[in-house]
């Protein structure tokens, strides 16, 4: 009896091991690499960049990258038919010629047609004329930050202009990479931790005190705005706002905006990417999405490619920030005891030949 | 009794609303949303179907005509889809310069549903500009305009060209006829019918070579030479001959005999001096025989038509330098040794040199140079024309020279000859290559290549007639060739 019921015992456990081991169907979705869509052209002549990209999954298991894109052919299409062929520079960058510039009122397309076939095109996108800006202000400010103890400081840029009130009218300031003057303090330099016989001595270095780099302004905000609130109303209206690092605002910064008009689309479009790229982690804000641009699969409409091909009307905005003219600044401001030629540039930052010079357009005192 | 008849007339009224939700069930919207781009023959549509299930339907698409009536359309279908959203028709293949109108539909249980109507027109194609404005006969020229279709086809004069590709509807690449009587023709576009005349005529690749004489100056093969032409005199001298012998004349070509012979003027072995090509040059090197040693030199002297005279030894030692005459004084300048960029001008009133600003870069003699309305040109080894006025000292680049440069092959020697309003570049050393610059607009047009030996070097050139001549110097199988070359030829 005890025999049998051992038998009994090993034959269910076995009904058990089974049960545990059966396959359960499941297929890993593996999505296709999405098409991504980096890239505007204005009304300014020069080489206009559309960078294109696969966008991979991306997940805390890192499993895609995000591949360039290349030996596509990229078009850009006027309402006319007039046709402007890029041409590949680097790996998933296309460039326009170097005189190239979209003209207001004119509707334009991007057509994409890929090394493997695959065509897009981008739903139409018109330039509307963008008000002249008359005045550009700045003002320090302070918000609260993480750290309860320690303030941001940070300057905001005001554009100054009035709002045409016949037409809507629908704004998107772009930073762009802007020059500074780096105030290094080279007299309080130091012996590096390895020196041979006096490690971290001091070593007062008669050169050099001042630099000219640039930068990409930080942090990277989407400024856009529309004017159903202000329609035909003067305005003094914040275009971009940079972080007091301790460093940026010890000497003159140039910073250089661009002021583009936008269609409808294109500042929604930029609005909700304002949107994501301000994600902070708090409860308060948005969901992470893929938001949806104005590319179309011409063979597959299922397809959501990324990004937002659009065409601006563009004024260039440039201002020199004087530290001296701030009501306040960062402080303790940030040492750079050393040369300040040592200063290492960004991520696709052109270093000047010699950072002594000021850049050729420098001009702060005009 | 009153309560209850309410409640009863509530309950009817609660069972009318659900029973019109149950019927809008299994309902679709369609749309046809918008037109995302028009050429001249084609259209990308943007279509959509609204519902709130997945709805199979047989067939999707869109109807396009010409008249709103769609009495006779063109119909994109998209065959059969389960699943609302939007969908994409593009057609090809439509009139240029039409009015259409598109709607979408679909076939739901066999039952066709068609969506709004939108209308929009084609574009008409014109044409931009070609390029090369001249080529030869089975070369290739690419037309650009707009909205060109793919039955596009291209005609110089009456003769039809083969298209090798329409690209993208805005270029066509077509293979030029060969040549037939005329070196001028009218291009015709023909694209879905309409045809599209090109303003500016084509012209043909010509010009013609004939070999003089292929063994000039007695032979020898002379190489870092003076050359220059007074009226309608040719002259060639001085230099070094490739096989050491002494170069220590000066020759001038008869027509009468056909053949150069010495002039008067005999030289000491002065070679790499600099020459305007018009009666000017000295300077360079001077050497008693092939081995002796170099000895810069400063003598100069100045060919009138009668007489060699000397001018005032020159403030500064110049070797391979430029020489030029612009309003009868004479300028040196560059060179390879010292500054290269250094400028002297020589004054026949006042018979003196005098130093003048500075080129904004160093030449030497291996750059092609002429003298244009009183302004210098020359060709910098990255094909940069340069334009430079001796009198403000100011210089641009003004347009670039069509062949490529081999580095220290093909980036030296040549001519340039300017005869009216044109000029004539090329036959660089080791290079076939003929261009006509008009200086009025800056435009490159091809020549025919040389027909000779291409490993040579040009050591002589001169105009006549609207004829170009020219001497060409060999290092293998020494010799001078003197060509004659008719531009207009065919």
């Amino acid at each position: 009896m005890k025999k049998l019921s051992s038998y009994i015992l090993i034959l269910f456990s076995l009904f058990l091991i089974y049960a545990c081991i059966d396959v359960f169907p499941f297929e890993n979705e593996r999505p296709e690499p999405i098409l991504a869509l980096e890239g505007y052209i204005t009304t300014i002549p020069k080489v206009h960049r559309i960078r294109l990209s696969r966008a991979d999954r991306f997940s805390p298991d890192f499993n895609g990258l995000n591949r360039p894109e290349t030996l596509a052919k990229v078009l850009i299409k006027d309402n006319l038919g007039n046709v402007e062929v890029l041409t590949e520079s680097t790996a998933g960058v296309y460039l326009t010629q170097e005189n190239f510039a979209a003209k207001v009122g004119k509707t334009y397309n991007l057509e994409i047609i890929l090394n493997d076939g695959r065509r897009f095109i981008s739903r139409p996108e018109t330039v509307a004329p963008a008000p002249l800006v008359d005045s550009l202000s700045y003002r320090a400010v302070r918000t609260a930050s993480e750290n309860s103890f320690i303030d941001e400081v940070g300057v905001r840029i005001f554009a100054h202009f009035q709002d045409p009130p016949d037409q809507q009218n629908y704004y998107f300031w772009n930073m762009l990479p802007s020059d500074f003057q780096l105030v290094a303090e080279p007299e309080l330099n130091l012996n590096s931790p390895f020196h041979p016989t006096c490690p971290r001595c001091p070593n007062p270095l008669e050169c050099c005190r001042i630099c000219y780099f640039s930068e990409r302004p930080s942090p990277p905000n989407v400024n856009t705005a529309e004017d159903s609130d202000f329609n035909g109303l003067y305005q003094n209206i914040p275009i971009a706002y940079i972080r007091d690092n301790g460093l940026r605002f010890k000497g003159i910064y140039k910073a250089k905006i661009q002021h583009l008009s936008v269609s409808q689309n294109a500042y929604r479009h930029l609005t909700l990417i304002g949107q994501q790229v301000g994600l902070t982690g708090s409860v308060f804000d948005p969901p992470p999405a893929n938001i949806r641009g104005n590319l179309i699969n011409l063979d597959d409409p299922e397809d959501t490619p990324l990004g937002y091909f659009f065409a601006s009307d563009e004024i260039p905005l440039e201002t020199y920030i004087h530290p001296e003219r701030l009501e306040f600044v960062f402080r303790p401001q940030t040492l750079f005891p050393t040369d300040c030629r040592a200063y290492v540039v960004g991520i696709g930052i052109v270093r000047p030949n010699d950072p002594q010079i000021p850049p050729a357009d420098w001009n702060p005192n005009r | 009794m009153k309560g209850r008849f309410t409640k009863i007339l509530f309950l009817k009224l609660l069972l009318f609303t659900f029973s019109c939700e149950i019927e809008e069930v299994g309902t679709l919207n369609l749309l046809t949303e918008e037109i995302v781009n028009v050429s001249g023959e084609r259209a990308v549509v943007l279509g959509r179907i609204i519902a709130f299930e997945n709805i199979p339907v047989e067939d999707h698409g869109f109807y396009f005509a010409e008249e709103e009536s769609f009495l006779d359309p063109i119909i994109i279908s998209l065959g059969a889809t389960e699943r609302p959203g939007r969908f994409v028709g593009e057609v090809s293949g439509l009139q240029l310069g039409k009015n259409y109108f598109v709607k979408a539909f679909v076939v739901r249980a066999g039952e066709m549903i068609f969506a709004n109507t939108l209308s929009f027109e084609t574009l008409n194609p014109s044409i931009l500009r070609y390029e090369p404005l001249v080529q030869f006969g089975g070369g290739e020229v690419i037309i650009t305009g707009i909205n060109l279709a793919d039955d596009t086809r291209v005609f110089f004069g009456d003769r039809e060209a083969e298209v090798r590709e329409v690209i993208f509807g805005f270029q066509v690449r077509v293979t030029v006829p060969p040549i037939a009587s005329s070196i001028s023709e009218q291009i015709r576009v023909v694209t879905r019918g309409i045809e599209l005349e090109v303003e500016t005529p084509f012209r043909y690749a010509v010009g013609k070579f004939n070999l003089l004489d292929a063994n000039a100056l007695e032979g020898l093969s002379i190489v870092e030479n003076i050359y220059f032409q007074q009226g309608e005199r040719f002259f060639a001298g001085m230099g070094r001959d490739s096989g050491n012998q002494s170069t220590d004349f000066i020759w001038e070509y008869n027509f009468a005999q056909g053949e150069w012979v010495k002039t008067g003027f005999e030289a000491r072995m002065q070679r790499a001096a600099s020459d305007s090509h018009t009666g000017y040059f000295g300077g360079g090197f001077f050497q008693t025989n092939i081995f002796g040693p170099q000895i810069p030199s400063d003598n100069y002297w100045h060919f009138d038509g009668l007489e060699y005279k000397e001018l005032p030894p020159a403030p500064i030692n110049i070797s391979d330098g430029f020489g030029y005459e612009i309003q009868g004084q004479f300028y040196i300048a560059g060179g390879t040794i010292g500054v290269g960029s250094q400028v002297y001008r020589y004054d026949p009133a006042s018979n003196a040199w005098e130093i003048r600003p500075n080129l904004p870069s160093n030449v030497d003699k291996g750059m092609v140079h002429f003298v244009y309305n009183d302004h210098l040109y020359w060709i910098d080894r990255d094909n940069n024309l340069i334009q430079y006025n001796p009198f403000t000292a100011q210089s641009q680049t003004v347009s670039r020279y069509p062949s490529p440069m081999i580095e220290n092959t093909t980036d030296s020697g040549g001519f340039a000859l300017v005869m009216g309003d044109k000029v004539f570049i090329g036959l660089y050393n080791n290079a076939r290559e003929i261009w006509e610059l008009d200086m009025e607009i800056l435009d490159w047009g091809r020549k025919q290549n040389f027909t000779g030996d291409a490993r040579g070097r040009i050591t002589g050139a001169y105009s006549k007639d609207g004829i170009l001549y020219f001497l060409r110097s060999y290092l293998v199988n020494p010799r001078t060739e003197f060509w004659e070359f008719d531009p207009e030829a065919f």
